[in-house]
């Protein structure tokens, strides 16, 4: 697995800020933005090695580059063993699939004939096909643009090549760039909060964006055994549902989510009971909050939750696969962090995340993903 | 191979709406209305010509003021949505319905759109509809509202390899067996940026206009009744596509790099046996092979 996002440039750092409880939501530094109040955001150094010298990469390509080069490592894989596999590449994305270059499009208007390099790079820096030209992948390829559940649906499609023999290996994720349209879409929307996230709470004002990429290196077992390898951890479960209801909320009784949820754990094939914490899609918004909350707590009742979006932000079209790899390091350390900036229960949330890092207990986990246009996505992972 | 039957077709295109529109405009043999947009760049004037879809008949499958401020390619991805099942003669809502859809480019007029309440306004009050349209699985999302489809929906996109990731992941939803039918969509929309982006990147070496339109294909697995469908997914040769001929009908549709859905769509308005297959600039191909009905 790899992670990159606000709270660290890999895996390790990532988990070191959420288990000290550290988080530091900032204005935006990357571009700006003329409101009144700046929403903070949470944006990955700017100085980091990820983001030297690559002009024809997309930021949103090199997060991926990067928390892909971490992954490979731990799974010991390199260029030409994936050369010798049959590989796929699922990676969700919102701004990484999308031509919203605002520069370019202002010289545009003014019929000032722009060059077209922000054309090119548009063309050049479909996540996903970037991964598999950047690793001369020839397996099947598709970027998830299912808004923010796509880091949670290309999982479950990498989950499903590898079932029906379409692949023996299949990297898959999420990844996405902070960017200045979403930042004001989100704004417009009135769902931002000006101070940083609290999920949750009963004082909740909105999310915070975010930045960030995870990457899972999923591989049949057969393929496994050739290179002599052993896993770390299964997806065992995955299933998703649409409210069929609004373009941006969800639906208030969260049947869809619900649905979502129970497909996902009879897939893994176990119970309620097995799950040893649920990683929320906690934005931090007061609908999705109310309705993510109500629904945990019919089906978990008192399993701990967290939403590390208080660390991350929310990273849209990654934030799904971030999710799924925090709750794979959650699992193997038997630790869960804090819900950054949780104080008082809100009773329209019908849970309490964890304050606090905690231990916990047990070998399986789900993570939650809502999204705009009512789609609802959950994925359990599950310790050997 | 991956087998799954084909159920009803609903065709936008330049060509007009509906499969008899397409089916038409191919034994005529006449290709549809060519328009052309004057291109200025820093080389000089370049005129692409392009194909545009209009939209019409929406407002038998939903209601007038629910169009009215819906973006022009969501319009063509519900109308199409509408007429595939429409043609099935099927009714299927609710949970065991799935949707995938794919566009090479997204929607691109939306994205613009909101650019330009970003650009008109202020920062402050760009406008959230706008944004919300902007955003590339809005148009499965419309269509899930519209027709009351609870199950699963995803939207991929990956310019010329799109049809074969949408394709691909409908027949492996199909043979997982949760689901009774699978909506397919796959289109692009032309706008004047695509046209510059045309102009700028291909000058006037395109092969045919640039291509719009929407093609929703209602899918059942392969035991249902209809038109039964072999799909093949890869890189490099294509068994289907060596072993028979195959037709190009890009004149009809333009160049798009959805464009797999409408050739299926002409394969099913020619009687015999059809392979069509379209392969990206990387090499990877999806082939379809469809069988007498």
């Amino acid at each position: 697995m790899g992670c990159i996002c606000a709270a660290g440039s890999v895996t390790n750092d990532v988990l070191a800020s959420l288990y000290a409880g550290r988080r530091n939501p900032q204005p935006p530094a990357s571009f700006t933005a003329e409101l009144p109040e700046l929403p903070p955001v949470f944006e990955v150094d700017a100085s980091l090695a990820p983001f030297a010298s690559h002009e024809n990469h997309s930021r949103t390509t090199l997060l991926a580059l990067a928390a892909l080069r971490e992954a490979l490592e731990q799974a010991a894989l390199d260029k030409e063993t994936l050369k010798q596999c049959r590989v796929g590449v699922a990676l969700g994305t919102t701004v990484g699939c999308t031509l919203n270059n605002e520069p370019f499009y202002r010289r545009f208007r003014m019929g000032q004939k722009p060059d077209s390099n922000p054309i090119k790079k548009f063309l050049n820096n479909n996540p996903a096909l970037a991964v598999a030209d950047g690793y001369a992948l020839t397996g099947p390829v598709a970027a998830v643009a299912n808004a923010c559940s796509s880091g949670t649906d290309a999982i479950g499609l990498a989950r499903d090549w590898l079932n029906f023999d379409v692949c023996d290996i299949v990297i898959a994720g999420g990844t996405d760039e902070l960017s200045r349209t979403a930042y004001l879409g989100f704004n417009a929307l009135q769902v931002t909060s000006n101070e940083p996230c609290r999920p949750f709470d009963r004082n909740r004002k909105g999310l915070n964006l975010g930045e960030g990429a995870g990457i899972m290196i999923l591989e049949t077992e057969a393929s496994m055994r050739r290179r002599n390898q052993k896993c770390f951890a299964y997806v065992s479960g995955f299933a998703s549902s649409s409210d069929a209801f609004h373009p941006t909320g969800p639906h208030p009784d969260g049947a869809g989510l619900e649905r979502a949820v129970s497909q996902a754990l009879l897939d893994a094939g176990i119970g309620v009971s097995n799950i040893a914490f649920v990683n929320a899609h906690g934005t931090s918004t007061t609908d999705n909050d109310r309705v993510e909350g109500s629904v945990i707590a019919r089906i978990f009742g008192e399993i701990p939750v967290v939403s590390t979006k208080a660390y991350t932000g929310h990273t849209l079209g990654a934030a799904g696969a971030i999710e799924a790899v925090l709750a794979v390091r959650g699992l193997l350390d038997q630790k869960l962090p804090g819900t950054a900036g949780f104080e008082s229960p809100d009773p329209a949330c019908k849970i309490t995340p964890t304050v606090q890092t905690q231990s916990i207990s047990g070998k399986a986990a789900i993570s939650n993903s809502l999204a705009f246009g009512g789609a609802n996505s959950a994925v359990v992972v599950e310790l050997p | 191979m991956i087998g799954a039957s084909l159920l009803g077709i609903g065709v936008v295109s330049a060509a007009g709406c509906g499969i008899e529109s397409f089916r038409a405009a191919m034994q005529s043999g006449m290709p549809p209305v060519i328009k052309r947009q004057q291109v200025e760049i820093p080389d000089g004037v370049i005129e692409v010509p392009y194909y545009e879809a209009p939209v019409s008949g929406l407002d038998q499958f939903v209601p007038a003021n629910s169009i009215r401020r819906m973006p022009r390619f969501s319009q063509m991805a519900l109308l199409a949505a509408h007429l595939a099942v429409n043609d099935s003669g099927i009714k299927p809502a609710d949970s065991r319905t799935g949707i995938v859809f794919g566009s090479g480019y997204g929607p691109l007029q939306a994205v613009f759109s909101f650019l330009d309440s970003v650009i008109d306004g202020s920062d402050n009050c760009p406008s959230p509809t706008l944004f919300a349209t902007s955003v590339h699985n809005s148009l499965a999302s419309i269509v899930s509202i519209s027709m009351k489809i609870h199950g699963p929906s995803l939207t991929l996109t990956a310019f010329e390899n799109t049809p074969a990731c949408v394709l691909q992941t409908a027949g492996i939803w199909l043979q997982k067996g949760d689901l009774d039918y699978v909506l397919v969509g796959l289109g692009d929309e032309f706008c004047a940026v695509r046209g510059y982006a045309t102009a700028m990147l291909a000058g006037n070496s395109c092969a045919y206009p640039a291509g719009e339109g929407f093609v929703c294909l209602l899918l059942g697995r392969s035991d249902q009744r209809g038109r039964r469908l072999e799909l093949e997914f890869g890189a490099g040769e294509s068994r289907l596509a060596s072993a028979a001929k195959t037709m190009r009908h890009a004149r009809l549709y333009g160049s798009m790099p959805a464009g797999l859905g409408f050739e299926i769509a002409a394969a099913a308005c020619a009687e015999p046996e059809s392979v069509c297959v379209q392969y990206d600039t990387r090499g990877r191909f999806a082939a379809v092979r469809l069988f007498p009905s």
